[in-house]
Parts: structure tokens; sequence; C-alpha cells
């Protein structure tokens, strides 16, 4: 009962849900950039690394091309995941390697590269993060206005630009995906590639084209990492979100709204699991509830998925 | 074009063979630093690492001791620092690995490297090891994980002590009469961390409510940040910080919050590091973090070889470490001196003073029965 009490105030507190909104977008973006590859039929199992390249030279750049240059640094982040998610389609459609075991070796590199050039770039040939370069954090989108509203102020104010740009690309994704020329071939490559190749769609070029914008999301995750949540980069600061958003990903079967509304759910949890330290549930179950959640949404899921077979085929042996 | 490659890489071809030529006349291999030190008749020590260096806090410190041995007593031994990196799955090859290289002296700790030193022990019964920061079985044949070791030396540092110290500062500091521990994970030797800052903060001010949270992390920076942020938003104005670099992400949150709220460092002088980088942000955390327990490994490690080199080091023993010898400490920076008047810094020399002479009795989270710990948390969190 305490236990219920003390969670009804977590719930009443708006903080928590301006928490919410801000511990998601890393999640967002990989998930986002996992689902526009998914629906060209690739698997984007590199996320991780690619999230965690462009966040390494994100804050390089940002740290030591004109002083503390966080836009700089976006733009490097975003070009550097943009070039992986080439690289990936490169091994991949060029040389012909699985897409999973590139996936693997993308997240294999992820992880070494950077430890490994880490201490070589860093003035204090710092081991574990880039304390010792200043790269600075992008702004706070302040909004005056809201300050006469408490409660949306404590929820939607001084959040950062990034987070912001996040939940836009939702409907960015949206739109590309479903309202695009582009969005339609990439759909119809993923669908059935030699239907498209027989209009004259080339889907090597799309897929391509599908994994650069991935990774162009991933850039932006990975920078979010090191440019707003934290201010400097860290060795494996992206701590599984890339997985995460794959999860997201294939909950939401690719589309984007679904996809965005499972990772909104993600960080639900792992806010919660933030402030519910202090209502004394034990810190361990906290940190099981979003795998927890999967699990409960992967079978409905199914259920509704096979129920929804079982009828369409009754439907069709009436016939 | 193609010629031109072929010629190009042809010539690249002779240019290594005659760079492997040149080197061909010198057959033996160079020696390493290792082999040369054991020629030289010189006592070797190795310092295991289960982690990487970096971590500004106790590896960090342990490195400074073998950098210290091979400075001051470098004529007669020689020490050398071994990465394991995070990556448990190599932590007991890569110590089987060590043992089989023949130091004289390994040094190796934490909780999670006692179950693979326990089995080398036995397998190894000569070479000589120093563990740090678990206390081990020497005597008891029927208790748990006993080891009767003549030739392993446990060094134990009362963190205890050290945080009781840092406690009662934050207790001094508190607006809110609330205050938090936030470990990287829950081992004995945390909860040792623990049960000092809650006595100390109970010390100055009984009605102190002492949270106990975890960021199940000693790596990840965001987990230190998120769990320093609800702690923060709940009314926690002073966060102990207590987890290597998960840890870190601590100093990230407070910045972010109002005046009024402090951080405290661990395991090395975390205040002063941040405060050295000269950088904006390394100076604004370095004015939230009020002062750091410190652990000192690096006098913890020099002292055991110089007292090996004496003969003195007492093998098969649980050494105590305490603030008495300097091995755990609250660092003083210019923050501290800052937001602490003199009559308060006085108080805390007083109880660093009575902690030495034993006018007041340090608990500690060893040598309990099963569930001691959990009773004490109850008395201290009142959200538990």
């Amino acid at each position: 009962m305490k236990i219920l009490l003390a969670l009804l105030e977590v719930f009443k507190n708006p903080a928590f849900y301006g928490s919410v909104l801000a511990v998601t977008p890393p999640l967002l973006f990989a998930a986002l950039g996992c689902s526009v590859a998914q629906k060209a039929d690739m698997t984007n199992m590199g996320m991780e690394g690619i999230m965690l390249i462009s966040s390494f030279c994100g804050t390089l750049a940002a740290g030591y091309i004109g002083g503390p240059n966080p836009w700089l640094g976006l733009l490097v982040g975003v070009i550097v995941g943009a070039l992986l998610g080439y690289l990936v389609a490169f091994f991949n459609l060029k040389m012909k390697v699985d897409i999973i075991l590139v996936g693997i070796a993308m997240n294999l590199l992820g992880g070494g590269a950077t430890a490994f050039f880490l201490p070589l770039v860093t003035p204090n040939h710092d081991r574990t993060s880039t304390n010792s370069i200043q790269s600075g954090i992008l702004p706070l989108i302040k909004l005056p206005f809201l300050e006469k509203f408490p409660t949306l102020n404590a929820i939607l104010n001084n959040q950062n630009v990034l987070t912001w740009i996040s939940y836009i690309m939702i409907f960015v994704m949206a739109f590309l995906l479903y309202k695009t020329k582009l969005g339609l071939r990439i759909r119809a490559v993923g669908e059935n590639s030699n239907a498209a190749e027989s209009v004259g769609i080339s889907s090597s070029k799309v897929k391509t084209i599908a994994l650069v914008l991935s990774g162009i999301l991933g850039g932006l995750g990975g920078t979010f990492m090191s440019a707003a949540y934290l201010s400097y980069f860290s060795n494996g600061i992206t701590a599984g979100r890339g997985f995460i958003g794959l999860a997201a990903c294939s909950m939401g079967e690719a589309n984007p709204i679904p996809t965005a509304l499972t990772s909104i759910l993600f960080g639900f949890f792992y806010a919660l699991s933030n402030y519910a330290r202090t209502t004394g549930i034990s810190d361990n179950i906290m940190k099981m509830w979003p795998y927890i959640a999967t699990l409960i949404g992967v079978v409905i899921y199914s259920i509704n998925k096979t129920n929804k077979e079982k009828k369409r085929r009754a439907q069709l042996s009436e016939k | 074009m193609k010629k031109f490659l072929t010629v190009l890489l042809a010539c690249l071809m002779c240019l290594s063979l005659a760079a492997c030529g040149g080197n061909g006349g010198n057959n033996e291999p160079a020696k390493s630093a290792f082999e040369q030190a054991k020629e030289a008749g010189k006592f070797t020590v190795a310092f295991v690492v289960n982690g990487t260096l970096g971590d500004k806090s106790f590896f960090d410190s342990g490195n400074a001791g073998i950098e210290r041995i091979n400075a001051e007593l470098g004529d007669q031994a020689y020490g050398e620092t071994i990465e394991l990196t995070y990556d448990t799955s190599t932590w007991g090859t890569g110590l089987e690995e060590v043992f089989k290289t023949g130091w004289d002296a390994i040094i190796v700790g934490t909780y999670d490297m006692k179950e693979y030193t326990i089995p080398l022990t036995e397998q190894y019964p000569d070479q000589k090891v120093w563990f740090y920061d678990e206390v081990w079985n020497f005597d008891d044949a029927e208790g748990w994980q006993y080891c009767p070791s003549e030739n392993l030396y446990a060094m134990m540092f009362s963190q205890n002590e050290g945080s009781f110290v840092v406690g009662a500062m934050a207790a001094m500091l508190s607006q809110t009469g609330k205050v938090a521990f936030m470990g990287g994970m829950d081992n004995t030797v945390l909860d040792d961390f623990y049960v000092g800052f809650a006595q100390g903060a109970k010390y100055v001010n009984p009605n102190a409510d002492v949270n106990l949270s975890w960021m199940n992390s000693f790596s990840d920076a965001t987990a230190g940040k998120d769990t320093a942020q609800g702690l923060y938003a709940a009314g926690y104005d002073v966060v102990f910080a207590c987890g290597g670099q998960a840890g870190l992400g601590g100093f990230d949150q407070v910045i972010t919050e109002a005046e009024g709220n402090w951080v405290i460092g661990v395991d090395g002088d975390q205040g002063a590091y941040f405060a050295s980088l000269g950088t904006d942000e390394g100076n604004a955390k370095a004015a939230r973090c009020i002062t750091s327990m410190i652990k000192s490994l690096d006098v913890g490690v020099f002292e055991a070889c110089k007292r090996h080199l004496e003969g003195t080091l007492p093998y098969g023993t649980n050494d105590a470490l305490g603030i008495a010898g300097d091995y755990v400490r609250a660092a003083i920076t210019d923050t501290t001196t800052t937001v602490f008047t003199e009559e308060q810094l006085a108080t805390v020399n007083q109880i660093i003073e009575d902690i030495k002479n034993g006018t007041i009795v340090v608990e500690t989270a060893f040598n309990h029965e099963d569930g001691w710990f959990t009773n004490y948390v109850k008395q201290n969190d009142s959200t538990k």
C-alpha cells in the first residue's frame, strides 16, 4: 500500500513526465533508424555501433574545431552516421556479406575503435571519457509563455533542442515512408524487391538510401548521448540503447508511429526506474520493467495477429 | 595505371624485405621490462586491474602506487599494471595468465575477483598475493570461502571510517536533512561505505534520512546521472556518488540542479581532478563537490611493497588500513573551505581525531549475520 501511494506520488509529479521525454530520444532515434531500414528489408543490427562511433566523432569535432561547438559536433555526428549507414549497405549489397554479420561487425568495431582511439586523441590520454576536452551541450529550448502553466512548464520547458527534433522526426519519418515517392519505393523494395525491380526500381539503390537514412538517425541518437544527455563521450556511452531501439522497431512492426510509441513506453519505464528509487521498490525490479513490458507487448501482439489470421482463414474457407 | 601500381607494390615489398633484413642481425627478441627486472634480481609486482585505467578513482590510484614503487624503490623492485578490461568473461583466464607469468607478487582485488583468486592460490601455493577490498577467511575451516594461504596478504581499507567523516559533512550541509548514498552495485564493500556514511550523518543530525540507491553499474555514467536526478528531485540535497565511472554521472547532474545541491566524490580526489581540467564545466563540477572520500590504494600498494622488502608484511592476515594511517580520508578542496564554516571544519577534525583514538567506534558491514544490513538500511532510510 505504501509502495502504491509512493508510486502515485511519482505519477503526480510533472517533472517525472519531463524526465520521460528527456530520456526517450536516444531510443527513439535508434528505433526510427532501425524502422526505416527494416521497411526496405534491411535489419540494421549495427545501430549501437553507429551511434557509438558518431557520438565519438561528433564529440571530438565539437571539442577541437572552434572550441566548444556542439552544432558542428551534431553535423559531424550525422555525417559519420550516414557514412557508416552507407558502409553497411556497401558490405551487404556490393560485397554480399550477410546483413546481420555486418551489423555485429559494426557493433564490435564501435566498442573497440572508440575505446582504442580515445586515449590517442584526448590531451590527458583519458581512457574512459573525453572529460578533458570541452565539447559543450546543445541549447535548451526555453518557452517563457509556458511559465504560467506550472504542469506543462515542468514537462515541456527547458528540453534540449535535439529532444524536440527527435519527436518531430516521428512525423517526418511517417510522412517520408507513406506520403513520398521515396517512401513508396522503400516499402515496395522491402515487400518484394523482385516486383519492384520489374517496374524499373533499382532495389540496391533504394536499400542504400534507406540505410543511409538509418545511419543519419543513428548519428542523431549518438550525438544526443554526448551533446545533450551528457556533455562528453565516455566508453560504451550508448549502453545498449541501439539494441533497445531495434527491439522497439520490431515491436512496432517498423511503422514509425507504433515504433515511436513503444520507444516512449521504454522511456517511461526507464524514467520510472529512476524516480521510483525513492519509493522503496527494489531497484532491481524497477530495472526489469521495460523488458517485462516488451515481453507482455510481444505476447499481446502475437495473440492478436494469430486471431486475425484465424478469422481471415475462416472467412476464406466459408467462401 | 595498372603497371604503375604493380611497380609501386613491388617497390614496397622490396623495402619491407629490406626492413626485415635490417632487424635480422639481432636474432633474439627484445626483452620486456619485466624480464629485464627479473634478470636484475628485482622484486616484481603486477597490479591487476579488473577494468581499465582512467576511472579517476580506485584503479588510477593503485596505478599511482605502482608508479611510486618504480620511482622510489626502483633499485629493488619493479611494478607493472595489467588491465583486464570490463569484459568479465576474460577476468578468470586473464588472472590465471598473470599467475603463470611468474611475478613475485600479484596485487588484485575487489569482490568480483575473489572467486577467481581462491582456486589459483591452491594451484600456485607459493605465489605471493596482495588482495584488496575483501575480508578473507584464513582460520575457520567450516566457514565460507576458507582459504588458509600463508602467502596472501589482505588489504582491507576501512571505508566505513572515511565514509563516517563525509557522512557527517553531508549532514552538516544538508538543508533538507535528507542525504543519499548512490552506490555502484550491491556488495559488502559498498555496504560498508553506506554503513559508515549513514552513521556519520546520524552522528551530526540524529533525524537525518539516508537513502540507499544502486546504479547497477560501475561504468555507465548515464545511469549515475539518472539516479542522481531522481534523488535530487526527491529532495536529497547531498549525494555521495560512490561507483567509479558511473558515479561521475552524479557530477553531470548536480551542475544542472539549483544552488544548494551538492555531490561527494569517492576513491580519488574527484573535486581536485575536475578543477585541474580548467574547463568551465570542470570548474562548475568542482564547485559542487564538497569533498571526496579518498581510499588511498596508492599508499596501500606502496606500503605493502615497502613492508615486504623489509620483511614485515603480515601475510595470512586481514590488515585493516584505516583513517589512522591516512589510508582513507576526506579530501579538503577549495570548495570544502568555502562552503563549510571554520567551526564546522573544526568539528570534522574533532570527529577524525575521535575515530583515531577510538572515542567513536564506526560500525562495519563485515562479519554480521545475514539480514543485518537490510535491517540497518531500514533504520536509516525512510523509503525502505
